[in-house]
């Protein structure tokens, strides 16, 4: 190999550095933010699902439950599901809760809070988002 | 030093690297493909919280109003099927629970999902059951002490 054959071998490997540490650190980027964004949903669906049964256990007023999430939500529920979307990527994940004669429905609409009040009236399970 | 053409061996190094680059640039993009679809899988399986909310559903039956007891008591004329479907809905879910009160020398067993009976030998692997019994106060024409006992039984959806 004369030295210009050596010099585009070794452009090439580092090419190939270059190429192989720009995949790593948009992977990572990548599932870390992808990651983070399913746990942090999962969480929150699970959370609500279960606040819901909770307060579902006790007579009317008795409980009142505030959940405060560090990123702002979209919460839809309805039909023994609580559907939880992210306003920063718009990511969704639903849970199963469990529903009983007063169906509990709720819907934050175009709007995302950070905060919900869940407790149980007269009418059933009322959720507030603040 | 002189300048040298490349040789055959040159020559067939560097085909051999075009070819294993050829290989090498897909197998990478399947792996990232590989390694996010099945990040994103157990990320979201790992939520199992199947055995915390367990016991809250028990608790319902036992407690709540919408079930048999008015938070204090546990009524008998309450304590039928129909009244526990409706305070607990499954709605096609794969999970069963059943109730057994004890008191007074009787026995009732009610359902909530009657496909679920009988069920006991999948409390295996990846299924969860749960079992509690508690001690209740019984409304039969006077006060009773008892004992209700909780048997949940849910299945692996995959």
């Amino acid at each position: 190999m004369n030295k210009k054959g050596a010099e585009g071998f070794l452009w090439l490997k580092v090419f190939y550095f270059i190429l192989a540490l720009i995949i790593v650190i948009l992977l990572y980027g990548f599932l870390s933010g992808k990651l983070s964004s399913i746990i942090f949903l999962g969480y929150a669906s699970r959370e609500i699902g279960m606040n819901i049964d909770a307060v579902k256990i006790f007579d009317d007023g008795d409980v009142k439950i505030t959940e405060e999430f560090k990123e702002p939500l979209y919460l839809e529920i309805k039909d023994s599901k609580v559907n939880v979307r992210s306003a920063a990527n718009n990511r969704s994940l639903e849970y199963d809760f469990f529903d009983g004669d007063n169906e509990v429905e709720y819907s934050s609409g175009d709007k995302a809070y950070k905060k919900f009040v869940i407790e149980k009236n007269e009418g059933g399970v009322e959720i507030n988002g603040r | 030093m002189g300048l040298r053409l490349m040789g055959d061996e040159d020559a067939f190094q560097q085909s051999k690297d075009t070819v294993s680059m050829i290989v090498v640039i897909p197998v990478i993009f399947i792996f990232i493909i590989l390694t996010i679809t099945l990040f994103s899988r157990f990320a979201v399986k790992s939520f199992d919280v199947r055995e915390v909310h367990h016991p809250l559903l028990m608790q319902r039956a036992v407690l709540s109003s919408d079930c048999f007891s008015d938070g204090n008591e546990i009524y008998a004329e309450k304590f039928t099927s129909e009244r526990f479907e409706n305070c607990l809905k499954i709605k096609g879910r794969n999970i069963g629970i059943k109730a057994t009160l004890e008191y007074d020398g009787k026995k009732k067993e009610i359902y909530d999902n009657i496909l679920m009976t009988n069920r006991d030998f999948l409390c295996h692997g990846k299924n969860i059951c749960s079992d509690e019994r508690y001690f209740v106060l019984v409304n039969d024409n006077g006060i009773k002490k008892g004992w209700i006992n909780i048997f949940v039984i849910e299945l692996k959806n995959e």
